[in-house]
Order: C-alpha cells, then sequence, then structure tokens
C-alpha cells in the first residue's frame, strides 16, 4: 500500500513552483488558509489523503511495531528456562523493556538506566499504578558479541538487575527475531502493550534529565482507561547488536 | 591519543580559530580510534548525542557549538549519524571585549558516547588559556550553512499530521542529496529515522516528509522541525540547515492515541 502511495505519488508529480515560499524561519507556521497570506513559511492546510507527490524514504527499515497496532505475538525463554508468550500475559498491561548489561545507558555501570536506581524508582513506580502489569526485560544481543555466549549474557543480565534488588525475568532473543518484530534499536527501547494485545507506548523509559517517567505515564493512562499521552519518545541508547537476519526461504512452487 | 580503552580523546585547540565564514570559535577537536564514531545531535536510530558546553570569564558570550556536517552510518535496521577518525566542533565567540586580550581563559565540558560494536560513554573537562590570535580553521569537513536564500521550504498543516516541504535547487545539491532530520523535541517523522532520500523534478530535488508534533513533549513554547539538506555524499560536500517554526496544537489531534 506504502509502495503503491509512493508509485502513484511519483506519477502524480506536480511542480512546486507555483506555490513554494522561500523559507524564513523566524515566523511560527499558523493555520490561515494559503489565499489569505502573500508569503512568508506559514503552513496551508492540506488533505492528508492527497497523494504525496514525491517522498521517498531510503529503503530498507522495517517499521516494526507500531503504537494503536497489535503488538507482534512472541515465544521466548527466560535465563531460568520459562517460557513466555504475550498471548498468555493478555488482560494485563505488558511493559517490554530491551536490554543489556553491558550498555552503558541500559544496565552497564553506575550511570545506565539500571546502576542509577532509575529502573528501580520506574519499576516500584509502576507496580504502584497497577499491581497487574508485568515488567519484562528482552535480550537480543546475538551470540558471541565480545566474546560472550548468549548463555553469559543471560547470567550478566540476571546478575545486574539483581545487584538492583530486583527480579525480573530477562527473555533470551539471540536469534534477534522478535527484537527485529518489535523494531527495537536500542537498550534500553520501552515497549507497553495494553490488555488487549495493542502496542501503547514506544520509546525511551525517562526523559533525558529524568524528570519524567515514560513508564508510569502509561502504565497509569492505561489503567484509567485514559490515552498514553505522550505515546512516542526518541529512544537512545547502544544499537542492538542482532544476529544477522536468516536467509529467506526457497519461494515454493506452486502445486500443478 | 585515543587507545583501545580510551577510543576517543577530546582537546582544546591552542588557539581560536576562523571558520569558512570568517567567524570567530573555540575549537574541540575529538579524535577516534579507526571504526569508533560518535554521534550528531541527532544520533540516529541509536547512539547518543555529543554535547559541548564552554565557560568563558566575563565579557565573553559563546554560542551553541557548530557541528560539522554528519556522515551516515550503519545499516537501514540501524541507521548512525555521527563521525568517524577526527572531527572538529566550533564554539563560536558571540561576544567579546574590545580589544581583546591575548588570551581568553576557557573551560569546555564535552561529553559523548563512542561505539563500534561495543560502546562507552566519554567526557572531558578541557581547561586552558586560548590565544585569541585567531587562526583559519582547515576546511576537512563542511559546517552547515543556513538555507534562507538558496531553498523554498514550507510546512503544510493536515489533519492528522503536518508535511515538511522542501525544495532545492539541483544545481546547488545534486541528485543524490539527502534530508537528515536534526533533534526537533515533539517532532516525530512519520516515515522514522530517515535519511531521506529526494525525488526530482526538471530543476529541483524535493522533500515532502510528514511528522507528528507531540505538545507534551514540546520544549518551552516553541517547537521547529529541524534537519540538513546533504549536498553529495563527501565530508566537505555542502550541507544546509533547515530550522522552521511550528504552531504547537493544544490538544492532540484526533487518531493519534492509541
Amino acid at each position: 500500500m506504502k509502495l503503491a502511495t509512493t508509485l502513484l505519488a511519483g506519477l502524480l508529480a506536480i511542480s512546486l513552483a507555483s506555490h513554494g515560499i522561500a523559507q524564513d524561519a523566524s515566523k511560527p507556521v499558523d493555520s490561515k488558509p494559503a489565499s489569505a497570506e502573500k508569503g512568508g513559511d506559514e503552513a496551508k492546510p492540506r488533505q492528508n489523503d492527497r497523494p504525496r507527490r514525491n517522498r521517498v524514504r531510503e529503503a530498507g527499515a522495517s517499521r516494526g511495531a507500531e503504537v494503536g497496532k497489535p503488538a507482534p505475538e512472541f515465544t521466548l525463554k527466560s535465563v531460568d528456562g520459562t517460557e513466555y508468550t504475550l498471548a498468555m500475559l493478555k488482560g494485563k498491561t505488558v511493559v517490554l523493556e530491551w536490554f543489556s548489561p553491558y550498555c552503558p545507558v541500559s544496565a552497564g555501570g553506575d550511570g545506565s538506566y539500571w546502576g542509577s536506581g532509575n529502573a528501580s524508582k520506574v519499576l516500584a513506580a509502576v507496580k504502584a499504578a497497577d499491581a497487574d502489569a508485568v515488567y519484562l526485560t528482552v535480550n537480543s544481543t546475538k551470540d558471541g558479541l565480545d566474546g560472550k555466549s548468549t548463555e553469559q549474557n543471560g547470567i550478566d543480565s540476571t546478575a545486574a538487575i539483581k545487584a538492583q534488588g530486583q527480579s525480573v525475568p530477562v527473555l533470551l532473543d539471540a536469534d534477534g527475531k522478535v527484537g527485529r518484530a518489535y523494531g527495537a534499536k536500542t537498550t534500553p527501547h520501552i515497549f507497553i502493550v495494553d490488555a488487549r494485545g495493542t502496542v501503547a507506548y514506544i520509546g525511551a523509559p525517562m526523559s533525558d534529565d529524568g524528570a519524567t517517567d515514560y513508564v508510569t505515564n502509561a502504565v497509569t493512562a492505561l489503567k484509567a482507561g485514559k490515552p498514553v499521552e505522550p505515546s512516542h519518545t526518541k529512544n537512545k541508547g547502544c544499537s542492538i547488536k542482532y544476529a544477522a537476519p536468516a536467509s529467506p526461504e526457497t519461494p515454493v512452487a506452486p502445486a500443478t | 591519543m585515543p587507545s583501545a580503552s580510551v577510543p576517543a580523546v577530546a582537546k582544546l585547540a591552542p588557539t581560536l580559530v576562523t571558520a569558512a565564514d570568517g567567524s570567530l570559535a573555540i575549537a574541540v577537536d575529538l579524535a577516534m580510534l579507526p571504526h569508533w564514531h560518535i554521534y550528531w545531535s541527532n544520533p540516529g536510530d541509536s547512539g547518543g548525542a555529543t554535547k559541548l558546553e564552554a565557560v568563558c570569564p566575563p565579557g565573553w558570550k559563546v554560542g551553541a557549538p557548530r557541528m560539522p556536517r554528519p556522515e551516515v552510518h550503519g545499516s537501514s535496521e540501524d541507521r548512525a549519524f555521527g563521525w568517524e577518525g577526527e572531527v572538529r566542533f566550533l564554539l563560536p565567540i558571540v561576544e567579546h571585549p574590545e580589544p581583546m586580550p591575548a588570551t581568553i581563559a576557557v573551560s569546555v565540558k564535552a561529553e559523548w558516547m563512542v561505539c563500534r560494536e561495543s560502546c562507552l560513554l566519554g567526557s572531558a573537562t578541557l581547561t586552558g588559556s586560548v590565544s585569541t590570535a585567531a587562526v583559519p580553521s582547515p576546511p576537512a569537513r563542511a559546517y552547515p550553512e543556513p538555507a534562507h536564500s538558496t531553498m523554498r521550504v514550507r510546512v503544510e498543516e493536515g489533519a492528522t499530521h503536518s508535511t515538511l516541504v522542501i525544495e532545492a535547487p539541483k544545481s546547488l545539491v545534486g541528485e543524490g542529496a539527502l534530508f537528515v532530520p536534526d533533534d526537533s523535541p515533539g517532532v516525530r517523522f512519520v516515515d522514522g529515522t530517515g535519511p531521506f532520500a529526494a525525488t526530482t523534478n526538471e530543476t529541483a530535488c524535493v522533500w515532502e516528509l510528514e511528522f507528528e508534533i507531540d505538545p507534551a513533549l514540546v520544549a518551552g513554547a516553541q517547537a521547529r522541525v529541524r534537519g540538513l539538506v546533504l549536498a553529495g555524499a563527501k565530508i566537505n560536500d555542502r550541507a544546509f540547515e533547515i530550522s522552521q517554526l511550528l504552531r504547537v496544537p493544544k490538544v492532540r489531534d484526533a487518531g493519534k492515541a492509541p
């Protein structure tokens, strides 16, 4: 659909020259109709369903999970061997945090989200907001990165969480399928799934200055049946070192 | 010198420098081991922005850091905007005493995240007496220049999102030009991190980029949609700053919330 829209947009290319406006960064955008303006950089009302002329995104990246859409199903085992599926958690708010014990933003060191104690504060606040909410960490690091096996990575992950006095399952996703399905990019990277299995929040656990706890905000809103605002924030942290994706299966010829 | 345990090292230049546009600046150089990189103000899909802050004596005022145009690293799965090798940051002098003394006591705090496969956080407080006998800064990398007179830029507002439209003359940017979004609190491009390629007509490269504004995340009263148009792929090819002031909606647009 997206591709079709882009192609259509290309076919319907219209010169911008007739209504291009020179940039003037000093003026705010407002919603006055275009016809009322003689110039400047004011916004012009538009129909969002109008075919876009030529927007192109560099090809490649999949979108992953999207707010308002069903969360990708998963089956993953935790470090202790317990199997978790998203289906079995239906009816509960689920917080998924992509995690690395070696990343200085996630859990590697005193200044990290976990090492600073911020994660513990968020966990306590989430439980206070909704006692039934489930908080899971996911480790999608490939096997053998920096000489560490997935097993060792899992042990180190559990130890980093335990060092903060917490007990949170660490789900292992060494082939990266679940991380890719969600579009997880960094550690940390938070995805919150509501009780119906719909993605409600994607982004950072907290604001850069630590003043806003986006995770608890979202869990509290969901518990109250309110919209999650903000539903997206900019995540930052170490990139997830995924295993190379499996080769696509050889297409099977249709039966004749 | 950078080493395996400290893969990025920052250094304060001993003299003020004059940038290509003639402005005066304090220069901070960051050198990295091969294959390691640090990040631009919008790091991309991952990473953390490089930050610099200068403290100068009374009578001196330093503006926001000027970063050279970023390189685009990584795969489509993990785009990083930043630099490898050596990179110079400029802290523009916007006020100084007259006549200028021969030296200025400067303190610059620098913070960065440096990554290869693994990542490390780095920081340094660089202090020193910097000569005001300015020397030209070597133009190894291009620094973004304003796009005011060279491009046509506007924002179109829609019911659920807005669209940033940029029209850049082909003669200026070439057909391979990219738009890289900069850090714009409260602004989220619908198609993700970028970079975004242009389509072209006879005379121009054109971008139409949809974005959403989240009032809950706008810092202060004003929001801007910001980014760079990168002409060419080389580190010394020109880059143009786009910075468009936005009207921030008071209520969330229908259909955005889950």
